[in-house]
């Protein structure tokens, strides 16, 4: 059963973000990497002592907001996507 | 720029029975909404308790095509990993003794949340109300000390001296305004749930009226809410971000994986030959305190940006209902007083407090806290005592049946400590959570306590 863990990104519609809705603060991450821990979706990673974001994150992400939520440095910025993008929950 | 006598901000249960009530009322209302239709954004596939019908007159017409009253549910205590099987399982059944008729009809209402949502925006517009779809607020206009009305993504500027956000547990408005930068780690849960399509056939065949599955058990939890064409499995939602920053584990999502390989679950699977089809992660206020930031000049928080969700059960969408309407009568009282300020609106806050809401929300917090003091050992023990003594004496096929009714005084002298484990906690938990409604239990109780101190004296003799 662990295959459903790993197909949940197929498990989620999502419809593409034109911009960039969440950013990371270089200068403030310290790499603590608890957005990596929290990330549902697994789309954070720690390289070289910073968060950063996989390249694909606006095609998954659930907009949860549990990265904004758990810095304790404020180096994540997390807004919604514009309207009428974004994640879809058709059984939600 | 659009003048409203209320702007409501997020189109879900909260949002549409504001609009409702202060359209009804008169007023010029307005529902924003970032979705394509309402509903798009939610994920907490849910059940409508009984409390809503009894609350909301409209409620009782309410008819989607997932709809499902669960007449029986099933309590399932579980194995500690790595079994997956269950330990006991006990059926559920609306409770026979009610203040109010619904509740003694159905435990609660299985639906699909897209299809509520838009009922619910439909009886708000059906009242008057406008609903802007597509519609993200990206920032507030403040005049002097009040918040006076909002922008939206594409500049637009809607003005109202009465704003509501029911903008959900993350509020940009709530931000905005000042009144959280975001919630501490230790207020969030997030809750992990699973989708499955299955064979509408297969699912009335296999559960019946049986429509929904908890699980509980030491470090264990979760559960199964079954709709017409599908189910879904749940997280269990009792740990916080903090919890899974404090085990660097992302619980949520391991929760909801062991729990598809529960043994239930995989008969459910296996039986009506489902599917997964959605992943959903849903953003939970979980919090240990009654939320009292919830006001400013012209702005009153509702639902899960006011962080009203009860935190033993996780019921969140007739909180949010119970809040935004409350929210909307003090906006109509507002609009007949001309009064818009922060002083104002603080009685929002503190009726909000003593309402059912409040005080469900109390007793949540106190009840969440008694089962977290019951160890794997103190679990197991009580539930395994309960069940003998109540099926050991008649039921037994494994010793002649008046041995096993001899078995019973026995069992219930075992039971003695946990009787009193329960009078120390439940009892006082109980008082604290019905206030003035308590008078036959508390009477039951003290009638208990001397006799039960009677009972634990030693033997004649000592030891």
């Amino acid at each position: 059963m662990e295959k459903y863990a790993m197909k949940k990104r197929e498990l989620v519609t999502v419809i593409e973000s034109p911009v960039d809705f969440i950013r990371v603060d270089h200068e403030k991450c310290v790499g603590c990497g608890d957005c990596v821990i929290v990330c549902g979706m697994d789309l954070w990673k720690v390289r070289d002592g910073k968060a950063v974001l996989g390249p694909g994150y606006k095609k998954f992400c659930t907009e949860c907001a549990s990265c904004y939520t758990v810095c304790d440095y404020d180096a994540i910025e997390f807004t919604f996507p514009p309207a009428g993008y974004g994640i879809v929950y058709q059984r939600g | 720029m659009s003048k409203y006598d209320l702007i409501v901000v997020g189109g879900g249960p909260g949002g549409s029975a504001a609009a409702k009530e202060a359209a009804d009322a008169g007023l010029k209302v307005v529902i924003l909404e970032r979705g394509r239709f309402c509903g798009e954004k939610n994920s907490s596939g849910f059940g409508l308790s009984p409390k809503a019908a009894r609350d909301f007159d409209y409620i009782k017409n309410l008819d989607v095509p997932s709809l499902w009253p669960t007449k029986f549910g099933v309590m399932h205590i579980v194995e500690p990993k790595p079994s997956n099987a269950d330990r006991m399982t006990w059926g559920l059944t609306p409770p026979k003794r009610n203040s109010y008729p619904e509740a003694s009809e159905y435990m609660i209402q299985m639906m699909y949340r897209p299809e509520f949502d838009q009922w619910m925006a439909d009886v708000a517009t059906r009242a008057g109300a406008e609903l802007k779809l597509t519609t993200l607020v990206t920032d507030i206009i403040r005049e002097g000390e009040n918040v006076a009305g909002v922008v939206d993504g594409k500049g637009n500027t809607y003005r109202a001296p009465v704003i509501i956000a029911a903008d959900g547990a993350h509020s940009l408005m709530a931000q905005k305004a000042g009144l959280r930068k975001k919630w501490d780690k230790d207020q969030i849960t997030v809750l992990a749930t699973i989708d499955f399509e299955a064979d509408s056939e297969r699912i009335a065949d296999y559960c019946g009226d049986t429509n929904v599955h908890i699980f509980m058990g030491p470090d264990r939890g979760g559960y199964v809410c079954i709709f017409r064409n599908g189910f879904h499995v749940g997280s269990r939602p009792a740990k916080t971000l903090q919890s899974e920053i404090d085990s660097s584990k992302n619980l949520s999502a391991r929760s909801v994986i062991d729990n598809i390989q529960l043994d239930f679950v995989q008969r459910l699977i296996k039986a009506t030959r489902a599917r997964p089809r959605e992943f959903q992660l849903h953003f939970l206020p979980w919090l240990k305190t009654f939320n009292e930031r919830i006001y400013s000049g012209g702005l009153m928080l509702t639902g899960d940006a006011a962080g009203v969700p009860e935190p033993f059960m996780a019921e969140g969408v007739w909180q949010a209902m119970y809040s935004s309407r409350l929210a909307a009568q003090v906006a109509v009282r507002a609009h007949n007083d001309k009064d818009f300020s922060k002083a104002y609106f603080k009685q929002y806050m503190e009726e909000l407090k003593t309402s059912p809401v409040g005080v469900d929300f109390t007793s949540g917090t106190v009840l969440r806290d008694f089962f977290s003091q019951w160890t794997s050992q103190t679990f197991y023990e009580f539930f395994d005592n309960l069940a003998d003594a109540m099926f050991y004496g008649m039921l037994t096929m494994a010793e002649p049946h008046a041995e096993g009714m001899l078995r019973v005084p026995a069992i219930l002298v075992d039971m003695i400590p946990q009787m009193l484990f329960m009078a120390r906690y439940y009892f006082p938990t109980a008082e604290e959570a019905a206030r003035d409604k308590i008078t036959n239990f508390l009477a039951g109780a003290k009638m208990m306590a001397p006799m039960l101190k009677g009972m634990m004296k030693p033997p004649a003799g000592g030891e």
